[in-house]
């Protein structure tokens, strides 16, 4: 389906399709240059070249498998704290604009 | 232009800065709706350059019922914190131009003014009335939802922001009986007084157990309300921090936790205001850990990091408000593909994303650096592994799911016109602010409490830093393609504020049932007591007793015969 879409939408939609490819290009492009230069290592395992790609795996992983355990231990319904908790309501329609795009 | 130049601006460095809000927010009480937007936007602009060019020094002492007050004590330390005030102040009220709330306008200005007000206390007694200040006026900022959810989260955070009060004041009174004086400054933690002071500060720098009103009102307030909120409450705890407990090595320890805890909860919460709540509490973390580590390099990283933090919280939460604004909802479960039609406001989130992820070329890269540095200069290799996690996590939150949940990932066909102009100026002015600082670090650097030997861009660190983020958006891919990411989901998360809206209650509801009860079954057995009581009684001496007979007097004539005749036998016996 095309959409009459904003010249901006159309560049952005542009980055989102081919956003995959330039990330493996910069991942390896970051990683190779680690390997390249002296990475002026001062703690332990940063001298490797891989060391913050690593990490950076690493700890991505760890906060989503943590946080999936996080949701099955402490998530609740919505209306936990009762119908008119905050996080069960509506925020006032009054106070907002809400409005489509013309077309 | 200097201040000699007009007697009317050089007349405005003999106030302190807060009185020129307060008369502000009087006249903001009495203004037409159409004047009352250029006021808020002026008036911190005009105590933004009387910050700027005011001398430093203890600029206004005074002497009040014995007490040696200070209201204007001004270095470098105290302006950074104080200019970023006014300048968030006046980014917030021109995002928040449409607005016609008085309450919220009047309350807007009272809270920067309370905020910068206790930002140049001198002293522990007008620290803790502007302390308290802050917490009085932002929670209008709540209220003025006008929900019944929002009165009563409302009525929560101002609970515990009083609280935090209380016990400052209660701190700083123990503090001059100690030490005869109630100046404020580093202070040793150890006795008491100090313990009160410490404890108040971390509540409203939201140390781990103390932390939940942030995630709790944050998200409660309105568009407008959530940005100024960000700003002012917990910096100005870091600063009292980093004036008070500079190099105390708990907070190294604290800081840590902080910024460690807040991600995991921050990846499975739906509404994207309390996301970014979480955030921001992780962000404080690294904060905390430089004032720990209180070397000149940490402090001066804590005050940089602040400063950058508050820009780039503040645009991500101006985006997701402007969200909120235009679809009616910060759920990430009902969001989605939202840059088809407000492209301007995603690459302006997408700005913040990055600024707060530390990509180089914005604002938190050259930073939050400075922390990691100076924590990797003092050897700390457990508090370094963490902040180098929690920079990786942060990515994924902040720097991912904010703008990937809302203006990308999969299309959830809403069709919301851009943010209006006015929001729009605000992000950009903000954003603009956030690439200045990373592209030329120096501007801020000039600010900071010491002098800046440090040069974020050296090749090792762009890669590492690249490095650390670049994969983590590959483990985030990877995780959405293989199904293994959390995904949104509509719910509630239970957090700390569970043990006083769940437990408490609940504790306190079995306390006063057993109370209850104990109380019914001693009645019950006072009542028994006293109904056997009254039977005997009743028995004996009521109409029916024995002793209430009313007796013939044909009767007492037979008796008195009877014992006549008794006594006539016994005497003729005798």
């Amino acid at each position: 389906m095309s959409e009459n879409l904003p010249p901006l939408a159309r560049l952005l939609g542009l980055v989102e399709r081919h956003f995959l490819k330039a990330l493996a290009a910069g991942a390896a492009l970051a990683l190779g240059a680690g390997f390249a230069i002296d990475m002026h290592a001062k703690a332990p395992l940063e001298s490797f070249g891989g060391f913050y790609a690593l990490a950076g795996f690493v700890s991505l992983s760890t906060v989503l498998i943590v946080a999936r355990l996080l949701r099955a231990l402490l998530g609740r319904q919505e209306d936990y704290y009762g119908r008119s908790a905050v996080n069960a309501e509506q925020y006032p329609a009054d106070q907002l604009e809400v409005r489509d795009r013309e077309p | 232009m200097s201040p000699d130049t007009l007697p009317a601006l050089s007349a405005l460095s003999a106030l302190p800065t807060a009185f020129l809000f307060l008369p502000g927010a009087l006249l903001a009480a009495v203004l037409p709706a159409r004047l009352r937007p250029p006021l808020l936007v002026g008036l911190p602009a005009l105590a933004a350059w009387q910050v700027w060019t005011l001398p430093e020094g203890r600029l206004m002492p005074l002497a009040l019922m014995g007490l040696e007050l200070e209201l204007m004590r001004v270095d470098r330390l105290s302006r950074i914190f104080a200019l970023i005030f006014t300048l968030i102040a006046v980014l917030g009220n021109l995002y928040a131009w449409h607005l016609r709330d008085r309450v919220q306008q009047v309350a807007a200005l009272v809270y920067a003014g309370a905020a910068i007000g206790a930002v140049f206390a001198g002293d522990l007694i007008t620290l803790f009335l502007w302390w308290e200040g802050t917490a009085i006026a932002s929670v209008f900022l709540i209220w003025a939802r006008r929900t019944e959810g929002a009165f009563h989260t409302g009525m929560r955070y101002l609970v515990v922001q009083v609280l935090s009060g209380v016990l400052l004041l209660a701190g700083a009174a123990l503090y001059w009986r100690e030490t005869g004086s109630l100046d404020f400054t580093l202070m040793r933690l150890g006795s008491p007084a100090t313990w009160l002071i410490f404890l108040a500060f971390g509540i409203k720098a939201a140390f781990p157990l103390l932390h939940n009103w942030l995630q709790d009102a944050y998200p409660a307030a309105t568009v407008t309300g959530t940005v100024i909120l960000s700003a002012f409450t917990t910096k100005l705890a870091i600063y009292a921090l980093a004036r008070g407990f500079a190099g105390t090595e708990i907070l190294i320890w604290i800081g840590a936790v902080m910024t460690v805890f807040p991600v995991f909860f921050a990846e499975v919460e739906n509404d994207m205001r309390r996301v970014l709540a979480y955030s921001l509490n992780n962000q404080l973390g690294f904060m905390v850990v430089g004032i720990g580590i209180g070397s000149e390099m940490a402090l001066n990283g804590t005050a940089a990091h602040a400063f950058a933090h508050i820009l780039y919280k503040a645009l991500l939460f101006m985006s997701v408000g402007a969200v909120l604004y235009r679809t009616g909802t910060a759920r990430a479960t009902e969001l989605g593909g939202l840059y088809r039609t407000m492209p301007l406001t995603a690459i302006l989130a997408v700005i913040g994303a990055v600024s707060i992820s530390g990509v180089p070329l914005f604002s938190g890269f050259v930073t939050k650096s400075m922390v990691l540095s100076a924590a990797s200069d003092a050897h700390l290799w457990p508090v370094w592994g963490a902040l180098v996690f929690a920079s990786a996590a942060v990515l994924s939150h902040s720097g991912i799911k904010i703008p990937y949940f809302i203006f990308f990932a999969h299309d959830s066909g809403r069709r919301p016109a851009e943010a209006p102009r006015h929001m729009l100026l605000a992000m950009g002015l903000t954003a603009a602010m956030c690439i200045a600082i990373g592209l030329a670090p120096g501007l801020l650097y000039a600010l900071l409490p010491y002098p800046v030997e440090y040069h974020p861009y050296s090749g090792y660190h762009v890669v590492g830093q690249m490095q650390l983020l670049l994969f983590g958006v590959v483990a985030f891919a990877l995780a959405m393609r293989f199904g293994l990411h959390p995904g949104e989901k509509r719910g509630t998360l239970l957090d700390s504020d569970w043990l006083y809206r769940r437990a408490a209650p609940a504790v306190l509801g079995a306390a006063a049932a057993l109370v209850r009860a104990i109380w019914g079954a001693g009645a019950a057995a006072v009542g028994a007591l006293r109904a056997a009581a009254m039977g005997f009684i009743r028995a004996r001496s009521g109409p029916e007793g024995r002793l209430a007979h009313v007796w013939p007097t044909g009767s007492m004539v037979e008796w008195l015969a009877i014992i006549l005749g008794v006594m006539l036998v016994v005497v003729y016996l005798a």
